[in-house]
């Protein structure tokens, strides 16, 4: 075998090794979108708190919430059935996420709803979830940014345990900011940065 | 140059198609055909042909589906096509070591 024989099964490799690794990049728009109705959420929330009805505030939360992530689920989900490349980190951080949303709707209105602990405590063992869920993904997509986001998700369940009121809100919606969207941008900006090399 | 390691180049993974398919889907869960296709840069029939002697060696695993009434052709490398794939870079990297040795 010449050597340019052998630089030519070479090239032939790693082309195809970069063509599906464009291909399988993560756009991050599953995060930002989820982040962004969260935040939107949350000031839903202060205005029915502010209007006073104060016991539909955390039925509506939950209601919402599962809402979009059964949606975002079925989205992702049938993305995935029709894509024309499957990657095993995306398929395996759809899994991770489905595994905290089960948790979370559990959490968020099943437990409460028996009686287990108050409504008020829903936000804090929420974001104690979901920082599991940025922090997998980080792993999963080897961004370590998005890792260290789950602190804020962390960090912001300890704080909310502390707050009460609108406060609380305030600090939800910073850590839906902190902890959804920007690693959504972070992935999203590694997407185009992939992209770019083939465009180029 | 070491013609023993040009023999024991796996026939099945050394043609163009056939490696540029186990190339890429050693990196991904599974890729549909009109993917692999245009990845490739080969016609449905070429591909076809390559696609059936590789199932036919166990080497990958093809599906075929419907999504809606557009018939739907997804393909996944196999643990033995893995195997294979990874010996075939071993060997063409003991050739490129016999190479600059020599």
């Amino acid at each position: 075998m010449e050597p340019n024989q052998v630089q030519e099964q070479l090239s032939i490799i790693r082309a195809m090794v970069e063509r599906s690794r464009r291909e399988t990049a993560e756009s991050g728009h599953f995060f930002i979108w989820i982040g962004l109705i969260g935040v939107v959420t949350v000031f839903a929330i202060g205005g029915l708190e502010a209007a006073g009805l104060y016991r539909l505030t955390v039925p509506a939360l939950a209601v919402v919430l599962v809402a979009c992530g059964v949606a975002g689920y079925l989205t992702v989900a049938r993305r995935q059935k029709r894509a024309r490349v499957r990657s095993y980190p995306s398929a395996i951080c759809y899994s991770v996420w489905f595994a905290c949303g089960v948790p979370m709707v559990i959490v968020m209105f099943l437990l409460p709803a028996l009686g287990a602990y108050p409504w008020s405590l829903v936000p804090v063992l929420t974001a104690l979830i979901m920082g599991i869920g940025v922090f997998s993904s980080g792993v999963i997509f080897e961004v370590r940014a998005i890792s260290w986001s789950s602190l804020a998700w962390w960090g912001g369940s300890v704080a909310m345990a502390l707050m009460s009121g609108w406060s609380r809100g305030i600090v939800m919606a910073v850590v839906l900011l902190l902890g959804m969207v920007l690693p959504g941008v972070i992935l999203n900006r590694q997407y185009r940065e992939r992209r770019g090399t083939d465009e180029s | 140059m070491s013609h023993e390691h040009i023999l024991e180049l796996d026939p099945l993974v050394h043609a163009p198609v056939r490696l540029a398919v186990l190339s890429v889907l050693a990196g991904v869960k599974d890729a549909d055909f009109v993917f692999l296709r245009g990845a490739i840069g080969t016609t449905d029939g070429n591909l076809s042909t390559h696609l059936a002697r590789l199932e036919g060696a166990g080497y990958v695993r093809v599906r075929k589906t419907f999504v809606g009434k557009k018939p739907h052709t997804t393909c996944a490398i196999t643990r033995r096509g893995r195997k294979a794939f990874v010996a075939y870079l071993e060997q063409l990297e003991r050739i490129v070591q016999g190479q600059r040795g020599e």
